[in-house]
């Protein structure tokens, strides 16, 4: 029987030793905290770059040429922003229509807590209907209109908003 | 006098033993699986983006697609990894909840519905694109056979009335018109996985068939046929075709003005199907069934008399329908599931602000029938504005919404 007394005590101590080398890799996690990024505790650093739609101008505008459309470009953060990018994609809901228009402006500077508005003449008017979406019987008109505005200033996460329109 | 000396070395042995087992029990062992106990299953893939934020169908119910276009037709592959889907006239394919599009035929296709014919191979309806070559000139209701990486065919059929395919996958049957004939008549092709013809079956009809659809089994088809000939012209009569038998038989013929918006459900519980008056925009539109053995029809009294049903589902295991309707002419459409056995009727989405497209073609069940595909949109009733670009948008435009049903154990289908 000692043989067997041996191979348990053998088989205890190894045992054990795996334990002990588990723990060893595995610290308790609640003894360490997470800590917190620098940003949440002292509040916003650097720019931070806020694009808007007016919906309240939105609703104002009609399916047809020569439309001025009104963005807002804000810096939230607490440095300047220079050499903002605003670029405007207007494209109908149907993806097989090819129209799409494109619009830039750049805003040169934009302090810290200042609202720049941004006016574009854009045009409106629908996109002439698909001929596989006739064929079809589909109604071509009276699609949604799609305006993705995205703004980016050098070194800052582009933002990006999207207004869509009911015909 | 030995037996006297060893047995006590033989209980200390067993003893410590025991001693032993208990304390790996209670320390190594336990601390080796004395986490909390994790339920195994798939990892469900991340939501997209706005996925459950946005959508006012109801809890659960996930956009298996996003951003602009109009979808119609989807469809889930036989293995329940891909969905396929109409977009604005031409053919797509992705993965369920990634955002991996595959355009699956040229851009201006006209396609009008898809169906998996396998893992990979896809049957397209419609008439071709003119930029694609392959498919000039083709006539509306031609059938093309699309497979991954290679250019898209001729037509495999022209002159397709219908087409009906198995709910759980495996079997696509169309039906086509004969030519060089002065009466009406069809054949039932049958179309293999590989996109090849299978078998064409002869069927004697008085008329143009107007929807299909497979049994369960996949062994017998249903059909609504116009009838253009003889008294009964300008009715519509529901024929069942058994492929073993080889004659078509008539199980209902329905009043005149009547008129069945897609195909008629078979199922082990009769034939299920939505008719309503023609030429009557406003009419609404009643549930029927036609009993196993019956040569009548009868409206479905299970789901009460004021529900008007738009299109119908069987489910793969063809114990269920999925009944895109409302409660009531006021109330908004909602996804349905009717338990054929018992006539109850669980509403499966919660519609708030939502349009669901209601044609045929835009209702279709997994393969492992434990949820439902629809196309739906948000209502706008004036400029919405998004913190997201367009392609990451679920309900500002039409896309295709996954509805558990909750029905998996029941039904028969493969796994998803």
């Amino acid at each position: 029987m000692c043989w067997l007394l041996g191979a348990s005590l053998a088989f205890l101590m190894t045992a054990g030793a795996f334990l002990v080398l588990a723990n060893l890799g595995t610290a308790p996690s609640a003894s360490v905290p997470i800590p917190r990024s620098a940003a949440t505790e002292q509040g916003p650093q650097g720019p931070k770059l806020v694009l808007d739609f007016s919906e309240e101008r939105l609703e104002k505008l009609e399916r047809r040429k020569d439309q001025t459309l009104t963005l807002y470009l804000a810096n939230r953060g607490d440095k300047g922003l220079e050499s903002v990018e605003l670029e405007l994609t207007v494209s109908s809901e149907d993806t097989a229509s090819p129209s799409v228009r494109r619009y830039r402006e750049t805003v040169l500077e934009l302090a810290p807590d200042q609202v720049e508005p941004v006016s574009m003449t854009i045009d409106l008017s629908p996109a002439p209907p698909v001929e596989s979406l006739a064929v079809l019987g589909q109604e071509t008109g009276g699609d949604r209109e799609i305006l993705e505005a995205r703004a980016h200033a050098p070194g800052e996460p582009v933002v990006v908003e999207t207004a869509v329109l009911a015909p | 006098m030995r037996s006297r000396t060893e047995k006590p070395k033989l209980r200390l042995t067993v003893s410590f033993l025991v001693t032993l087992l208990s304390v790996l029990g209670t320390t190594g062992c336990g601390m080796l699986y004395g986490a909390e106990p994790v339920e195994e299953g798939p990892i469900e893939p991340a939501e997209p983006a706005e996925a459950s934020t946005d959508v006012d169908l109801g809890p659960g119910i996930r956009p298996l697609s996003l951003g602009p276009g109009d979808k119609s037709s989807p469809r889930i592959s036989p293995l329940g990894e891909r969905v396929a889907f109409v977009l604005d006239g031409y053919v797509v394919e992705k993965s369920l909840y990634a955002q991996d599009l595959k355009r699956r035929t040229a851009e201006r296709f006209s396609a009008t519905n898809v169906e998996w014919l396998s893992a990979e191979n896809l049957a397209v309806l419609g008439s071709g694109s003119r930029s694609d070559s392959s498919a000039r000139d083709a006539e509306p209701g031609s059938l093309f056979v699309s497979r991954p990486n290679d250019p898209l065919e001729a037509a495999l059929a022209e002159g397709v009335q219908a087409t009906g395919v198995q709910a759980s996958g495996g079997a696509m049957v169309a039906a086509v018109e004969t030519r060089g004939t002065e009466d009406p008549a069809v054949a039932l092709v049958r179309i293999r996985a590989g996109g090849n013809l299978a078998r064409s079956f002869p069927v004697a009809l008085q008329g143009r068939v107007s929807g299909l659809s497979l049994s369960p089994d996949g062994r017998e088809a249903a059909m609504a046929v116009r009838i253009e000939s003889g008294e009964d012209a300008g009715r519509v009569e529901i024929v069942t075709y058994r492929f073993s038998e080889g004659e078509p038989q008539r199980v209902a013929l329905l009043d005149e003005g009547l008129e069945v918006m897609g195909a008629p459900q078979q199922t082990p519980r009769g034939i299920y199907l939505v008719a309503g008056e023609e030429e009557d925009e406003e009419a609404d539109y009643t549930l029927y069934q036609v009993s196993e053995g019956s040569e009548g029809y009868e409206p479905v009294r299970g789901i009460g008399e004021d529900f008007v049903p738009a299109s119908i589902a069987a489910s793969p295991a063809g114990d269920s329908l999925a009944v895109l309707g409302r409660r009531s002419s006021r109330s908004p459409t909602d996804l349905y599931v009717l338990n054929l056995a018992s006539d109850a009727l669980d509403a499966v989405t919660a519609n708030e602000n939502m349009e669901i497209k209601t044609k045929p073609g835009d209702l279709a069940w997994s393969p492992d029938g434990s949820y439902v595909v629809i196309v739906a949109r948000g209502v706008l009733s004036g400029p919405k504005v998004y913190g997201s670009p367009a392609e990451e948008i679920s309900s500002a435009f039409y896309n295709v919404y996954r509805v558990p049903v909750g029905t998996a154990a029941s039904t028969g289908g493969r796994p998803g």
